[in-house]
């Protein structure tokens, strides 16, 4: 693979609504993460010959988030997704938002039926999971929140 | 104008608890709000509150839907159900084909059903639905069920008057609300109740009959984007199976109906 492939990769990824990408091949792996803003591409193993290739943007601004510290709250249903309560409106939290318990987080609707997603731990939203308008799965983690 | 409490309407209803606890009220600003009030308080499965007037009702993604006194049905119902949230969305479905059943059974109109929440009256919109869900944690805590109808409007405003239709508008006839929705809620027990068992797979058939896009061109637009197909299938939790032109089948849960000589939402004329 080239560096013209990898950046083929994050194009694609950056126009789609993942959020999240690993791929691995042989001794090379590559994982592009979207919205904390951190991508990283680099080899696990160094490679015999020349080129080690080594993209980082905004990496060292932002410390990388450790998953497992984090509270994820998932979708209770298949559905699309809405940051906000209708398309004038601002979304109701973004990064950096502290909510309490309760606090509305967004929206997933099917069928005309909305579903208010709610908080159920105090903290702050470290990571969001989903693109306005884009279609989620049961289960599929929406926040990420650092608990207070 | 007559009123809606539990005493005016009782000597219609057959239902065992939807509808045996109702708040009627001249104004409020939604009825999906006080229902939402009244759930947090901890109120029982069958609660309905009545308004004869909205000051913010509304309809999907915040758009407003203005009720005339004493001429339209603002309704909601709060159920309490033991369900998995993934089945909840079909329950709009259902009270849909329950609302088409019991208000063909009083009038005789050929109501049918703008998937999935829309009532329709010669293509033009009768009412609507809106569900909202409140989840507490991964389990359901409660569903509100916001039901608007149009009945008596001798006439609307200019800018809808092309698309929506009341009962009395398309007929010239009154009607009286106390049994329309006393037969409503008869027709939604009845069938909540098969559902909680059975789910919408025992309703699908009925369905697709009162469907008023089924086998229809459509298209349907969900926030930017935009499928074109035929309506060859309702699926067993009422989702629409789409054939696009290159043969593909496409399942849509999301997003609002444009059909040709129908109404729709980004338009005044059909």
């Amino acid at each position: 693979m080239e560096i013209k492939d990898i950046k083929e990769i994050i194009k694609a990824i950056d126009m789609s609504s993942i959020s999240e990408f690993e791929f691995q091949k042989g001794d090379m792996r590559i994982l592009i993460k979207k919205n904390d803003e951190i991508k990283n591409i680099k080899f696990i193993k160094e490679p015999e010959v020349e080129s080690t290739v080594v993209i980082e943007e905004k990496a060292q601004a932002k410390e990388e988030i450790k998953e497992e510290e984090l509270y994820f709250i998932k979708s209770p249903i298949v559905g699309t997704f809405y940051s906000s309560p209708n398309p004038d409106s601002k979304p109701y939290v973004e990064v950096g938002s502290k909510v309490k318990k309760g606090d509305v987080l967004c929206i997933v609707e099917a069928m005309k039926l909305m579903n208010e997603i709610t908080c159920d731990v105090d903290g702050e939203i470290v990571k969001i999971m989903a693109d306005n308008g884009s279609f989620v799965e049961y289960g599929q983690p929406l926040f990420g929140i650092r608990k207070v | 104008m007559e009123k809606l409490t539990l005493d005016d309407i009782k000597e219609y209803l057959e239902t065992k608890y939807i509808g045996r606890n109702i708040i009627y009220l001249d104004k409020a600003t939604s009825t999906n709000d006080i229902a939402k009030e009244m759930a947090e308080k901890g109120v029982p499965d069958g609660l309905i509150v009545i308004a004869e007037e909205q000051t913010k009702g509304r309809g999907r993604m915040g758009r407003k839907w203005i009720t005339g006194k004493g001429e339209a049905l603002a309704v909601s119902i709060l159920l309490r159900p033991d369900i998995e949230p993934n089945l909840c969305p079909s329950i709009t479905s259902l009270i849909a084909l329950s609302s088409v059943k019991a208000i063909r059974k009083v009038t005789g109109f050929d109501i049918m059903i703008k998937w999935p929440n829309d009532l329709v009256l010669n293509n033009r919109k009768l009412g609507g639905i809106l569900t909202e869900m409140t989840m507490e944690g991964m389990k359901v805590k409660y569903i509100i069920i916001g039901l608007g109808l149009n009945i008596n409007q001798e006439d609307f405003d200019e800018d809808i008057k092309n698309i929506a239709v009341s009962l009395k508008s398309f007929s010239g006839e009154n009607f009286n609300r106390r049994i329309i929705l006393s037969e409503i809620l008869n027709f939604f027990e009845r069938d909540y109740e098969y559902f909680k068992r059975f789910g919408l797979s025992y309703f699908v058939e009925d369905i697709k009959k009162y469907s008023i896009i089924f086998g229809k061109e459509i298209s349907v637009i969900d926030g930017y984007k935009s499928v074109d197909g035929t309506v060859v299938d309702i699926d067993k939790e009422g989702g629409l199976i789409l054939k696009t032109s290159d043969g593909n089948l496409k399942r849509i849960i999301s997003g609002d109906v444009i059909m040709e000589g129908l109404y729709n939402i980004y338009s005044n004329k059909i």
